[in-house]
């Protein structure tokens, strides 16, 4: 017992002394002391991804033998908390897989990343459009690159429309109406409730975003209004349940795990194409199949009204002692022929269109996503803005439109609180960062 | 009446006692484990079962929810992450016992300076919300060299970190009365042999209970080693038990994530179901007779 | 042997150096708290005066942060509304519950170790992703609860829609795992020396006046320790709310834990999270302070109580 004190004492001591030697210093380098370079690649996902990637992994180290890649990866389930205290501490891996609006936090002033820009003759960037690439430009760094592209998308349930006579899809928002007379009175067309979906309407009208790229509202208040008051009537005429029913029969859920969707009576939703396979393969698991019809919209619309945004965009750490290798690696899972078809559509399909060529050609794209990607090339949209996911905004709009999916408030109400809450959320965001 | 029919009065009134009880402690039974039976059918369901029906029994026993969990979807079973459960569970609920035990008995026993101040700490500690010293300490263990090892997580447990525990066992000592010390002195006894042989014995029941609290929720606790280990292969059952989860990214397959819960109970229901067995042992010093 | 022997003469040279052998079995917490908890603590104390962003350095800026949370963000005071009543209603139920049912489990019956397992079960799960679906199950429109209710010839509750049933939802979820304190209570009872139920029942007294005369009083340690350590629990409740509820509906179950994880985790703003875990550590000490100095008039130690 007494030597295992002493023991823990002297542990305590060197520990203390190590605190106060290298309190400040970085990260140690993870590379060993032979010529191996080793880099750490972290990201979240689900079984599928994690088996995909680690087989591109392989790839890689077979093709560059005196790189070894550390695989870190785990669910989505406190992942936000490893990458931040990991960021703060400044010991994140060298390649990240990174949400769209977590660059607001970690990377205000595009400071937080490393510039991919300095490694355009690694990384082959000709597949990807000049719109895309900007949602990973911060402040003229290039701080990630962009893996998929996600859609706003309407999809349904085939047999169950089918069933009740409905072959043809309607085009409008009038006609879907007409869709949940035809239907029974507890089954629902499209489920819809967030305040994204209203967005969509009232971006078919103005044919504009709701939140500009620095975060400001680019609606009037009446438009809002209007959106309100064209989700009530979507609502009363048994388009989509109404945001109470939602809320008691979903919870916070993904739809895709209800018995309604299930069973058919939420025989269609609004969502983005990313999540459409975990849909589709619930759905098959009853027998039944999804289907995309054309977006519906609004008379003399401006825009289809598609929101879309990049997902999950790849981020080399500013800290890194192997940028090279790491700028390489990365060029292997977007470009390589080799890192494609191991990467598959894990993490969906790719917006690099040179890795979408590889991957159809190869046969490794299902029928919902070919349907999903014929959708988004034909459909016009508006990309969304940085600040529409983060945390705080997204409370703000979620709870006013809350509010007014109880009844609590008034479409006008709702609208004027949009306008206060965010611009108040936005303001403070920014006011972090000065 | 004669002495055997009030015998047998007495015996009826006995075993309608014992009945009740039964009927009453099933019942209890069923509401609290209901819930556990419906997940025990749901590992056997797909997830268009587990969510279309609320009937527990499913459609065709398929174990490959079992098989395919313990596999997983990543490069190592679920044997690698029970095996670095274990590793971080058994030092820490060995730590914890002893050094917990050391403190209580400091508090309760000894008389020095600062020590309504001491305890005033440790009963303090419990009351900051961890999250804002997750990055204090994860900076901590940063400058000492020592993230993506098990050292953040069982080191603090030999120095009786847990205040829980230590104010426990303080609250359990405070209930042995002064007396046993004091006949031991007279015995002979030092300091250390009064809290082996006299008070150690006597708190038995407590004792057992850190052990399975320490043990149960160490097994259970995912944030901690999610945010101090950087490999997978030191990953413990409880972050693997969250590896495929994150339905964002496409198909779940929740029956396999519920199979692997199951599974990752049973180390701790073993535990304690034969722990009860020794608070049994227990039963000859203290309890009620039937 | 060789154990106690290091002691005994470690003992002897500390007695000569110091006069106290308490702070000799003190020593690993002592060092323990030096260096594993002065530091965090002290540092969130530092950052509730500060803008900290995680990612730049910490920008002290007096006690702005605590000025915010009680003027300008409506969720704080709401945050702290709503888990006070929680934990008010969590509470009480959940230790008389735990009490009671340590109680039944304490009797000498066959098969009584099944029992006390069966009740253990639920908190075992603790905030394991299996309850979010189990949850899911019990309480949807067209949940367990709901087909009993309906059943029973009642209509179907909205259970995640209203601000009262969600709180309810919570609740339940929160007595339902009451095992941890039904653990302690039994081991309490386990540690009454036999001998003073059998003296008891010689003066003939009967069962509920033993437990009410005997067992409590003998327990009030254990009491004492459930009550504070389920207010520290529930009031930092985090699990419940962030799995099942997500806080809502509108904000009716936003407890103040997870406001401070938001805003840590997703707000990145670090320095107002400590400052809101300090005003609630605050809270908690009060609360705890009260109950310990009421304690004397209440709880029994058979030590004397020299504390």
């Amino acid at each position: 017992m007494l030597s295992k004190l002493k023991k823990a004492s002297l542990v305590v001591a060197a520990a203390l002394t190590c605190l106060t030697l290298v309190a400040c210093g970085k990260s140690s380098s993870s590379s060993d002391k032979s010529d191996k370079v080793t880099i750490r690649f972290s990201w979240w996902g689900n079984d599928d991804r994690h088996k995909d990637t680690l087989k591109a992994i392989k790839a890689f180290e077979k093709k560059n033998p005196d790189i070894k890649v550390k695989a870190e990866y785990s669910g989505w389930d406190g992942f936000d908390q490893k990458m931040a205290t990991q960021v703060s501490g400044g010991t994140e891996a060298d390649v990240m897989q990174i949400n769209y609006d977590w660059y607001l936090n970690f990377s205000p002033n595009g400071q937080g990343f490393a510039d991919l820009n300095k490694y355009k003759n690694i990384i082959d960037l000709s597949g990807y459009s000049k719109e895309i690439l900007k949602a990973g430009n911060i402040d003229g760094k290039l701080n990630g690159i962009p893996h998929g592209e996600n859609t706003r998308v309407i999809a349904v349930n085939k047999d169950i429309l089918n069933k009740y006579g409905i072959t043809e899809y309607p085009k409008t928002w009038t006609g879907w109406e007409k869709v949940a007379k035809t239907l029974p009175d507890d089954y629902y067309p499209i489920e819809f409730s967030s305040f994204l979906d209203i967005i969509c309407y009232i971006t078919q009208k103005t044919g504009k975003t709701f939140l500009s790229e620095d975060g400001k509202i680019n609606y009037s208040q009446q438009d809002l209004q209007d959106g309100f008051d064209w989700y009530q009537q979507m609502v009363d005429s048994g388009v989509t349940p109404s945001r109470k029913w939602v809320m008691d029969t979903i919870g916070h859920d993904s739809i895709a795990t209800t018995k309604e969707f299930l069973n058919g009576k939420l025989t269609g939703f609004f969502d983005w194409t990313a999540v459409l396979n975990s849909f589709s393969t619930n759905l098959k698991q009853t027998g039944m199949k999804l289907d995309i019809p054309p977006f519906p919209e609004v008379e003399n619309a401006k825009s289809d009204g598609a929101i879309k945004k990049p997902t999950m965009l790849f981020s080399i750490s500013k800290h890194s002692q192997h940028p090279k290798e790491a700028a390489k690696f990365l060029n292997f899972i977007l470009n390589d022929p080799d890192g494609v078809k191991a990467m598959g559509t894990s993490r969906g399909l790719p917006v690099n269109t040179k890795a979408q060529a590889i991957l159809e050609k190869n046969g490794q794209v299902d029928d919902i996503t070919k349907k999903a990607i014929n959708y988004s090339k034909n459909t016009t949209g508006v990309m969304e803005s940085r600040y529409m996911e983060l945390s705080q905004i997204a409370t703000a709009y979620n709870d006013v439109t809350d509010s007014f999916g109880v009844g609590k408030i008034s479409s006008k109400e709702a609208a004027k609180e949009i306008i206060t809450k965010v611009n108040a959320a936005v303001k403070q965001v920014k006011s972090k960062t000065n | 009446m004669d002495a055997e029919s009030v015998n047998n009065k007495v015996r009826r009134k006995h075993t309608i006692n014992v009945v009740w009880r039964y009927v009453l402690l099933i019942i209890t039974a069923v509401i609290m484990i209901y819930p556990i039976i419906w997940l025990l059918g749901a590992s056997f369901k797909s997830n268009a079962e587990i969510f279309g029906s609320i009937g527990f029994l499913p459609k065709h026993i398929d174990w490959s929810s079992y098989v395919k969990g313990w596999k997983t979807g990543t490069e190592y079973t679920f044997t690698t992450y029970f095996l670095n459960s274990f590793k971080i569970v058994i030092p820490k609920v060995i730590f914890t016992v002893i050094s917990c035990t050391l403190t209580a008995y400091a508090f309760t026993r000894f008389d020095f300076p600062g020590k309504k101040f001491f305890f005033g700490i440790v009963i303090s500690t419990l009351f900051l919300p961890a999250v804002v010293t997750r990055i204090p300490l994860y900076i901590m263990w940063r400058n000492f060299h020592l993230l993506d090892s098990y050292v953040p997580l069982i080191l603090p447990t030999l120095f009786a970190q847990e205040s829980f525990f230590v104010f426990m066992l303080v609250q359990f000592m405070r209930g042995i009365p002064k007396e046993y010390d004091e006949a031991a002195i007279i015995d002979g006894c030092n300091s250390f042999q009064i809290l082996i042989k006299i008070l150690v014995p006597m708190m038995k029941p407590a004792i057992i209970t850190v052990v399975l609290f320490q043990f149960i929720w160490s097994m259970n606790d995912f944030l901690q080693p999610l945010i101090y280990l950087s490999s997978v292969s030191k990953f413990p059952v409880a972050i693997a038990l969250k590896m495929a989860t994150d339905a964002s990214s496409g198909f779940v397959p929740w029956n396999q994530t519920i199979a692997m819960s199951l599974i990752a109970l049973l180390p701790s229901l073993i535990l304690f179901f034969s722990a009860s067995k020794s608070f049994v042992d227990g039963m000859s010093a203290g309890g009620i007779k039937g | 042997m060789v154990l106690s022997f290091s002691f005994i003469t470690l003992e002897a040279s500390i007695l000569k150096a110091r006069k106290n052998m308490g702070l000799l079995y003190l020593l690993p917490w002592l060092i323990g708290t030096a260096v594993f908890t002065v530091y965090p603590f002290i540092s969130s104390l530092f950052y509730s005066f500060t803008n900290y962003d995680l990612i730049s350095k910490p920008k002290f800026i007096g006690f702005a942060n605590y000025v915010e949370m009680f003027t300008t963000d409506p969720d704080f005071i709401n945050s702290l509304k709503v888990t006070v009543e929680y934990t008010v209603l969590t509470v009480p139920i959940q230790l008389a519950f735990a009490l009671f049912l340590a109680f039944i489990l304490n009797f000498k019956l066959k098969g009584i170790n099944f029992f006390r397992t069966a009740y253990y079960v639920p908190s075992i799960l603790g905030g394991n992703v299996a309850v979010a679906i189990l949850w899911k199950f019990l309480f949807t429109k067209e949940g367990l609860i709901n087909q009993m209710i309906e059943a029973l010839g009642g209509k179907g509750v909205g259970w995640l829609s209203s601000p009262s049933n969600a709180m309810f939802v919570l609740v339940i979820l929160g007595v339902w795992q009451f095992g941890s304190s039904m653990v302690i209570f039994l081991s309490a009872l386990q540690q009454i020396p036999l001998d003073l139920y059998e003296a008891a029942q010689v003066d003939g007294a009967k069962k509920w006046t033993i437990f009410f005369k005997i067992t409590i009083p003998l327990i009030t340690p254990t009491i004492f320790f459930n009550l504070v350590m389920q207010l520290v629990n529930k009031l930092q409740e985090f699990n419940g709310p962030y799995l099942i509820t997500n806080g809502g509906p509108t904000k009716s179950t936003y407890f103040t834990s997870l406001i401070i994880y938001d805003n840590a985790f997703k707000n990145f703003r670090m320095g107002y999270a400590s400052a809101m875990s300090w005003v609630l550590f605050t809270i908690i000490a009060a609360l705890a302070l009260i109950i310990f100095k009421t304690s004397d008039r209440w709880v029994y130690y058979s030590d004397g109580g020299n504390n």
